[in-house]
């Protein structure tokens, strides 16, 4: 969970003034720590609109409780961890949905499961690497290669044609027209992935 | 996907990287990146050593002495080639995420504010909650509103607002499925004839499923707003008993699957992609909501819990009629 031990920040004081009833800094607290707020309930899988609706339900809380919150420890840890409470008390009842669409897209791929905490990302991760692998079958041997061995190995170019075997020009080329190739293709793929569904 | 391959827009350049990667931490980019690093993974056979350790710990190792100036500055302050690592391993990624959204400095939060998407969201939370605690007295207000049943016959809830007539065939369709629906739960006897049975509820006179569509509304606050007054209409009935408080809620139900299934042309195609997820979450919550009152639960409680369900969704559709203006 949530460090507790990070430095006093700007977002400590401005808290500190609103629990004492600054209206001003209230105003200042949710707008400098939403986005971020929001960003964190999204990477624990959350949808777009759910955690919108849980960092609203947070806030709110948070102005209920202020009396209980510590003034000499960092407020964000705490209003994290309140909005950890309020998703876990509604998911409850997305579990259901989020079981019956993770069914959905287990019998849609017939295996990889997701391998993190966050379903919804899982899911959606899982959407996007079909689409990417799909778009990767229509490249070319060398094409393929390229990519993976300088995105997943992490290898230059002039290592790349080492490790295949080619002249450095044919990796250079290959590299380039397999980057515009995935991107006309994922631009296209609306879940057509058949060869001529794209440019 | 309709999205642009990521990996393509990794800077070329090496100090670049740090602050591209810091964006794609905090934002909604993450997820696809690590999804085309999959994808890449499997399709070249990425062969590597099986790691002993947790994604968590070895992030940790590989950070070293840089991590705490990574969560302070974020990873331009890491060297080129930490940063290089990161971008070939989606499993560190993902540990890299969780690590400076929770234990991230105030740099974080900037890079937080600066993602478009992000900061939307963010404004709109800002409305709502603004909304929300500022109008506590009103809302508590809405709550103790008393309005016998038999004094606002259902074609009396409408106010006269202009529908559109695409909307009006949706909300007959969504009223003929609930009338359905209740036609299975709420009549107790199917053989008997009585005031209970489907003409009871077939046609819904109020709120986004009544029977003059939603709003007509060329203009988006005006669409929204008369979406929120049209929602407000559920304080204008308390019902008490069980089967009256399951088909109030039933109707409100069938109201979102009217606007589940709307086009919304007076919003932006984001903006109505976001009233239909918000929608499904409020579907899900009066979902749950109708089980308890059929599962025995007090149908006072239950309808308090749907008073808040309607005081949530009505304050969100003002604080996005605010931002739409």
């Amino acid at each position: 969970m949530p460090d507790s031990g990070e430095h006093r920040s700007p977002s400590d004081a401005l808290a500190a003034a609103a629990a004492s009833g600054d209206a001003a800094a209230w105003s200042d607290l949710v707008r400098a720590l939403s986005p971020r707020l929001i960003g964190f309930l999204r990477s624990r899988g959350l949808r777009p609109a759910e955690a919108e609706d849980v960092a609203q339900d947070a806030w709110v809380r948070v102005l209920d409780r202020f009396d209980a919150y510590d003034r000499d420890r960092p407020f964000r840890p705490w209003l994290f961890q309140i909005a950890v409470n309020l998703s876990a008390d509604r998911g409850r009842s997305d579990a259901r949905r989020i079981a019956r669409e993770r069914h959905v897209a287990q019998e849609k791929d017939g295996a990889a499961e997701a391998t993190d905490a966050a379903p919804h990302a899982g899911i959606e991760r899982q959407e996007t690497a079909r689409a990417v692998a799909g778009c990767l079958e229509k490249l070319s041997e060398v094409e393929r290669s390229c990519l993976g061995l300088r995105y997943r190995e992490g290898l230059k170019n002039h290592e790349v044609a080492d490790r295949l075997d080619v002249p450095k020009g044919t990796v250079d080329g290959a590299f380039s027209r397999g980057l515009k190739k995935m991107s006309a293709c994922l631009l296209h793929a609306d879940g057509d992935l058949s060869p001529g569904s794209h440019a | 996907m309709n999205a642009p391959f990521l990996l393509e827009t990794i800077p070329d350049a090496a100090p670049a990287r740090g602050p591209w990667l810091d964006s794609v931490l905090v934002g909604d980019d993450l997820d696809r990146l690590v999804a085309e690093l999959d994808a890449l993974g499997s399709a070249v056979a990425a062969e590597r050593a099986p790691v002993a350790q947790s994604p968590e710990a070895e992030l940790d190792a590989l950070l070293g002495t840089h991590r705490s100036t990574a969560l302070a500055d974020g990873l331009a302050a890491a060297p080129a080639e930490t940063v290089e690592t990161l971008l070939t391993r989606p499993e560190l990624l993902l540990a890299l995420r969780t690590l400076v959204l929770t234990e991230g400095g105030p740099h974080w939060d900037a890079v937080a504010s600066d993602d478009p998407a992000l900061r939307a969201a963010a404004d709109r939370v800002v409305a709502a909650v603004k909304q929300r605690t500022g109008e506590a007295g009103e809302t508590a207000a809405a709550q103790d509103l008393p309005m016998p049943a038999s004094a606002v016959a259902p074609t009396d809830e409408r106010s006269e607002r202009k529908r559109s007539w695409g909307t009006a065939v949706l909300t007959g369709v969504a009223g003929l499925a609930l009338g359905l629906i209740a036609a299975f739960f709420l009549t107790p006897d199917p053989a008997a004839p009585g005031p209970a049975g489907p003409a009871a509820v077939a046609s819904i006179g109020w709120g986004w499923a009544g029977p003059e569509g939603l709003p007509a509304a060329d203009d988006p606050r005006a669409y929204l707003d008369g979406l929120a007054d049209e929602a407000e209409e559920w304080f204008k009935k308390r019902p008490e008993t069980d089967a009256a408080v399951a088909k109030r809620i039933g109707e409100f139900r069938a109201g979102c699957s009217v606007l589940i299934l709307a086009e919304h042309p007076a919003l932006p195609d984001d903006a109505a992609d976001r009233l239909r997820e918000k929608c499904r979450l409020w579907a899900s919550a009066l979902d749950e909501q109708l089980a308890a009152v059929e599962a025995g639960e007090p149908p006072i409680e239950v309808r308090g819990r749907t008073d808040e369900t309607v005081r949530k969704l009505i304050v969100a559709l003002r604080g996005d009629a605010i931002l739409a203006a």
